[in-house]
């Protein structure tokens, strides 16, 4: 009887999903009924692992690891055997992140070991496998980029990519589910190594997506190296690039529609234009293509744009709303972009002595009937940071149905604003958005309030900080924000949960 | 005569009507007011002119009314004047000294007054009197009077033995006393001969059953005023007799007034009725009239019955007539006061919101009494319907939108009084006026039954300003929401109440309710005279919403309010205890087949029940889902799905009698196949979706894992139909989630309170679903996973215990940071309750005043 342990690769990062193959091998005359390793109340075969977080080793079973039971050998549980015939084996993954934790980097070893006494007339079964060997290096992330579902309700999905440091640089992704949207709980569903990147590249985007994120092929990601737009729309194929003018930045964030195209917003680098670059996968190993698909007329300097898709029963048409600064006033201006259609806005307003809020300062979002709804943060030009939020409507042909009645006032902050967000929790019918705001005024504080709530503070402790850029994710219940800690992955933590 | 002289009269002259507040000159003095009457008497009959001068002179009257005023009112009201200090004229007489000069030593048989010496020639009147060598009169005398044209009358000198006329022709007049020639003069003055005494010996009141009053003339020294009650009168319930003797052989009485009155704070009479005796009445002997305290309508006694308010009064029989009536008056004392005062519980009707009528169904008709304590079961079946609420005071503030300033009961007292046997009756009329103090009292709470550590954060926190309110005591401070302390909503809230009627009105409370302007615990009602609640007044009661508060109420007399409650001796009534639990509902308790063992209720109950909330079980005990409507339901939920998710489902498997879970998924390997299919794909295109989309599936393991969030999904979808059209909490009871749950990678759960399609602030559901694996080997229980989950809904969040490894969004300023096994956290190592925190918020205190520590709960 042979067990045997193997892992896709040795290197992996703390808190990275890890699942080992399993195999059993009958490498005996008879037939051999062992217990199921695959069963979540085995507790044996049990496995031994040491390494910097275990320094005397740790000792684990399926059963110690999913229950409370950390009984070696509970007589009162069951195990369920398979019987394996000579030569045969079974085999499977076993989650072994999930099932041991380890929040240390270092070299680690694990070991298998099957050790039953004689049970009913069957013989004494032992078995060791031979210790495999892996090493758990630090995370380094450089940056993060959250995509959301907009339009899943309830139980929602957090796609998550930032770029690991290190030579090279590599992207990992995470799916962050929520496990309790009631009680703003969250586990991750998978973190994983997506591919290496050029050694330029420290900013990756995951797209938002206006449809089944999970019913699609393409995963997409976005980044800017060489000058190019990267679009990397599976791990199995070969991102395409497109030249950008140079000092292009992109705008978060980007879209991923039902047809599973990719657009990303990008911003020149003197502010003035705004591109829309659009990717479309034809499956992997074929590379994906891409083109500037549309571009703005020259704008005064740009603070603030963003892009929104709208429902796919409208033809998931794509607006853009751009806050411009004009001699001491800020414009708002709506964009209807389509591929090769017209850089002009289909309609202006201009707000004297107010600036725009730096960050994603600007929510929007096209309503079932194709209207475009804006809200935007923005400082009056006094001093101090006076924040107030702003709400503008567009018509479906693009035209101002409402202009900017008032100016609310949101707060007044004692301390500089360094970035701010804005972001809409989306009705299940005619009842208003519920607004999300948050003022970030350090790397650790932010100030943030949902649905019209007394703002509450939320501190991040040390030795985390807030993610650059600010990211505030308003899912149905509750609200999520990126945090980064030194040698974590990225964290979303729920401000209901842990603000004063 | 000064224009405060209103009226001179006799020699000299010997009387004076005068301002009051003016006196005449020091040649006269005040003529007591016993006196006072008769001396307008005899003025009014011997002239009649004289009392409607004295109207004019005064300005009361007006020239055409003086003349045209009844003789008797005139003089009525002229007495009534003199009597009353209140009134503006007085009295004067000049000493006779000084009117008539020397006075006559003694008189003798034969005296006769030469006229030619009285007659003022200018003059068109004649006054004379005869009186003894001790000045004393001869009232009644008779009298012959010879006239200047030689005719002859006769008549009789007045109670003062003076004869005056007026308007007669000057000339000579000789007057003659036939019958003190007919006497023998003794020391006390002539024999009046004919004139028998007349009078009234005796006055009283007399009941059904017997009892008498007491009675005395003026004779007599009247009873103190503060006199052992030995008369009541239920007025306007009973008819008792008014009693009396009438002395007057010769038919001298020519007025017989009865006047009830009471003493005012100055010791002066108000008099507050007055009714004249018919001749008849007045006929010499024994008379009795019916008498039900009825009196006129007068802003002192507005509902015409004497009333408790002026309790008590004085009857008063005055004879008035030929000479000066001996006794002239009788008294007797009547009493009009409460019995006894009954609580009961108001009538349905008057509330005007559901959920109070809901409650009042609950208390059986009836108060607590004394020793009994009732619970006020404020049914608040509301839940949270986001995570955020857990963490701010939305508790607070829904409990407080739902249940206002509190529940509200009507509390009535019937109000009796003492008839004149002594029994209490219903006598609405009698209480016209009286006011009744409401006094409601905080009662120590028993917290001995909490566990340690809960009993001490609670002792803790009710030990706040506990001395220093008004009135004293542990139920939630104002500071924390409550109604104890300053500034508090009262508990006692004021009401306009309306007139009395024959049928109370709908949402409307009858009884006017004034809070008392220095005690806050004190409030005042007046009961209704009349109409359908005659006899009755109340309040209505108000105590705080929050759970756990104890309570009781007392009514007394108003007159008897102290300063520290009811006088010793005062009539009272006080309820038992009330105390105040919240309520909430399981309405729904269903298990997906019969084998599934019962969670036990009692024991979830019971951790609610130590937190005074009362988890009332409505659903009837435990049900069953039905095989088809079930598999419906699922397939109708999994038809919802994404395709995937449909992949991972076999349509052909029965999803009842698969397992006891709740929803069976393929096998990884079938899943794939199925979803392939489904999607037309190729192997390449299948692994590209498990490189892009479908990574987090793109393993066995992650597949048993993710089924966790899909069955989770399509349990909530499918059991939405099952939640009940009531409100409260729904239980959905299955034993595992789904089937693949004990695979590797799978995911096993207690429990989950999600978010139905259905539910909201006012319905919630748990979806139970411990694996037969899943306890064991610490203290946790389904039981323990119900507490805790229905602790989410019920807006608590997870305590941070164990400390090294928090719970998901853990609060650690709302839960007693001394006690590490509140139910809402994680640490298993011991039975878990909830802490003393979560007690007391969800009582439905303010979590804003609410501290971890314990001793930072306590004030002073």
């Amino acid at each position: 009887m042979k067990i045997e342990l193997s892992l896709p690769r040795t290197r992996f990062v703390v808190d990275e999903a890890m699942e080992v193959r399993v195999r059993l091998h009958n490498d005996g005359a008879a037939p051999v009924r062992v217990p199921d390793p695959f069963r979540n109340d085995a507790w044996q075969p049990t496995y031994a692992i040491t390494g910097p977080a275990f320094p005397q080793g740790r000792r684990f079973s399926a059963r110690s690891a999913t229950s409370r039971d950390q009984r070696p050998a509970p007589s009162d549980v069951p195990l369920t055997m398979v019987e394996l015939a000579p030569g045969a084996t079974h085999e499977g993954e076993l989650p072994l992140s999930q099932w041991c934790r380890i929040t240390v980097a270092g070299a680690y070893t694990l070991v298998a070991e099957l050790e039953l006494a004689p049970q009913g007339g069957a013989p004494a079964l032992r078995a060791r496998s031979a210790p495999l060997a892996f090493e758990l290096d630090e995370v380094q992330a450089q940056s993060t980029s959250v995509g959301l579902d907009i339009m899943r309700r309830g139980p929602a999905d957090l796609n998550v990519a930032f770029v690991q440091s290190g030579s090279p640089p590599s992207i990992y992704d995470a799916v962050i589910t929520e496990s309790r949207p009631d009680l703003g709980e969250l586990e991750r569903a998978g973190f994983g190594s997506r591919r290496s990147l050029p050694a330029d590249v420290s900013a990756v985007l995951v797209p938002w997506c206006s449809g089944e994120r999970m019913m699609a092929m393409a995963a997409w990601r976005a980044w800017i190296s060489a000058g190019r737009l990267m679009g990397d729309d599976s791990p199995l194929g070969t991102p395409a690039g497109l030249a950008l003018p140079p000092g292009a930045t992109l705008v978060s964030p980007a879209w991923q529609d039902p047809a599973e195209a990719l657009d990303v917003l990008v911003l020149e680098a003197d502010a003035r234009r705004l591109q829309l670059a659009r990717f479309t996968s034809h499956g992997p190993p074929t590379p994906p293509s891409g083109a500037i698909v549309w571009s703005s007329d020259s704008r005064d300097p740009i603070a603030v744009a963003r892009l929104t898709v709208g429902p796919a029963a409208l033809g998931s048409p794509r607006r853009v709303i751009a806050l411009e600064a004009r001699a001491g006033a800020l414009v708002i201006s709506h964009y209807a972009v389509e591929p090769g259609g017209s850089g002009t806005p289909t309609a202006s307003l201009t707000l004297p002595r107010i600036n725009a809020l730096p960050g994603r300062s600007l929510a929007l979002r096209v309503t079932p009937q194709g209207h475009t709804r804006a809200w935007l943060l923005v400082d009056a030009e006094e001093e101090g940071w006076q924040v107030y939020i702003a709400h503008v409507e567009f018509d479906a042909s693009g035209q101002l149905v409402r202009g900017v009645e008032r100016l609310d006032p949101l707060v007044v902050l004692g301390a500089p604003l360094l970035g701010a967000a804005l972001e809409l929790v989306l009705p299940e019918s005619e009842e208003p958005e519920t607004l999300v705001w948050a003022l970030r005024t350090d790397d650790r504080r932010v100030l943030w309030s949902r649905g019209g709530r007394a703002p509450r503070w939320y501190k991040s402790p040390r030795p985390s900080t807030l993610a650059v850029p600010m990211q505030l994710c308003a899912l149905s219940q509750a609200t999520y924000l990126v945090t980064m800690q030194p040698g974590r992955a990225p964290t979303l933590i729920t401000l209901e949960n842990e603000s004063t | 005569m000064s224009e405060h002289d209103y009226l001179h009269w006799g020699w000299g002259p010997q009387y004076l009507l005068a301002d009051r507040h003016h006196p005449a000159d020091h040649h006269y003095v005040a003529v007591a007011v016993e006196r006072a009457a008769a001396v307008i008497e005899a003025l009014a009959r011997e002239d009649p002119t004289a009392l409607p001068r004295l109207c004019l002179a005064a300005g009361w009257l007006a020239p055409e009314q003086a003349w045209q005023q009844d003789p008797q009112a005139l003089r009525r009201r002229v007495i009534d004047e003199l009597q009353h200090p209140s009134g503006g004229l007085a009295l004067f007489e000049r000493p006779r000294d000084e009117s008539l000069g020397p006075p006559v030593d003694t008189p003798h048989v034969d005296d006769v007054v030469d006229l030619l010496d009285l007659v003022d020639e200018d003059s068109t009147w004649i006054e004379f009197r005869l009186q003894d060598q001790n000045d004393e009169p001869f009232p009644g005398l008779e009298y012959e009077l010879r006239h200047p044209d030689g005719r002859e009358t006769t008549g009789r000198l007045n109670e003062l033995g003076i004869v005056h006329l007026a308007a007669i022709p000057a000339g000579d007049y000789t007057i003659r006393f036939p019958a003190a020639e007919l006497v023998v003069l003794g020391e006390d003055g002539p024999d009046t001969g004919p004139l028998a005494a007349y009078g009234v010996p005796r006055l009283e009141l007399h009941g059904a059953g017997g009892a008498r009053s007491t009675g005395w003339t003026a004779h007599d020294d009247p009873p103190p005023a503060d006199a052992e009650p030995d008369f009541w009168l239920a007025s306007g319930a009973e008819t008792v007799k008014i009693s009396y003797t009438i002395e007057d052989p010769e038919g001298r009485a020519e007025e017989a007034v009865l006047e009830l009155f009471v003493l005012d704070d100055d010791g002066d009479e108000q008099v507050l009725w007055r009714r004249e005796l018919t001749e008849a009445e007045r006929g010499a002997g024994d008379h009795e009239l019916d008498w039900n305290g009825q009196v006129d309508v007068s802003a002192a006694l507005p509902e015409g019955f004497v009333s408790v308010l002026r309790s008590p009064y004085t009857l008063r029989l005055r004879l008035r007539g030929h000479g000066e009536a001996d006794p002239l008056e009788a008294f007797t004392r009547v009493w009009v006061d409460v019995a006894e005062l009954a609580l009961e519980l108001g009538d349905r009707t008057v509330l005007d919101r559901e959920l109070d009528r809901t409650l009042y169904d609950t208390l059986g008709g009836s108060l607590p009494t004394a020793g009994q304590t009732k619970t006020l079961a404020l049914v608040s079946n509301v839940f949270k319907t986001s995570s955020a609420e857990m963490n701010d005071n939305s508790l607070f503030v829904e409990y407080q939108t739902l249940w206002g300033a509190g529940p509200r009961i009507p509390v009535f007292a019937a109000v009796k009084v003492k008839d004149s046997s002594a029994a209490a009756v219903l006598a609405p009329r009698a209480l016209a006026g009286l006011a009744l103090a409401w006094e409601w009292l905080d009662v120590a709470e028993d917290t001995s039954a909490l566990h340690a550590p809960a009993k001490t954060y609670v002792d803790a926190a009710i030990d706040f300003d506990k001395d220093l309110t008004e009135p004293t005591g542990d139920d939630c401070h104002v500071d924390r929401g409550g109604k104890r302390g300053p500034g508090a909503d009262p508990v006692f809230p004021e009401q306009a109440g309306y007139a009395p009627q024959a049928a109370l009105a709908a949402a409307r409370f009858p009884f006017a309710v004034q809070r008392h302007v220095e005690r806050a615990n004190v409030a005042v009602s007046h009961a209704w005279t009349d109409g359908v609640a005659g006899g009755k007044t109340g309040v209505l009661f108000e105590p705080s919403r929050m759970a756990g508060d104890k309570w009781s109420l007392r009514v007394f007399p108003l007159r008897d309010l102290r300063e520290d409650g009811p006088a010793p001796a005062a009539i009272q009534a006080s309820t038992g205890t009330f105390e105040t639990m919240r309520e909430v509902h399981v309405v729904n308790y269903l298990k997906k087949n019969a084998s599934i063992g019962d969670v036990g209720m009692a024991a979830f109950q019971g951790y609610y029940t130590a937190a005074k909330v009362t988890m009332e079980d409505k659903s009837g005990g435990s049900q069953t889902m039905v095989e088809a409507d079930y598999n419906a339901k699922v397939a109708a939920a999994v038809a919802a799905q994404p395709a995937f998710v449909q992949a991972a489902i076999d349509s052909t498997v029965n999803q009842y009698t698969a397992g006891d879970y709740a929803v069976h998924f393929r096998a990884y390997a079938a899943f794939l196949t199925a979803f392939q299919a489904a999607q037309g794909w190729n192997a390449a295109q299948l692994a590209t979706w498990l490189a892009g989309g479908g990574a987090t599936v793109n393993t066995a393991s992650k597949y048993h894992a993710r089924c966790k969030t899909w069955a989770k999904d399509i349990a909530v979808a499918a059991c939405d139909g099952y939640v009940h059209a009531d409100a409260g909490i729904n239980v959905l009871h299955f034993s595992g989630l789904y089937n693949l749950e004990t695979q590797a990678g799978g995911l096993q759960l207690n429990g989950f309170a999600p978010s139905f399609t259905s539910t909201g602030r006012t319905k919630c559901a748990f979806v139970l679903c411990p694996g037969p694996g899943n306890y064991g080997g610490d203290s946790n229980s389904a039981e323990q996973t119900l507490t805790h989950e229905i602790g989410h809904h019920m807006f608590l969040p997870h305590a941070p215990y164990p400390s090294g490894s928090l719970p998901g969004g853990a609060q650690a300023t709302r839960h007693d940071a001394t006690f590490a096994n509140c139910t809402m956290g994680y640490d298993y190592t011991a039975e878990r309750k909830f802490c003393g925190l979560c007690m007391l918020r969800m009582r439905g205190w303010s979590a804003d005043w609410l501290f971890p520590q314990p001793d930072e709960n306590t004030r002073p």
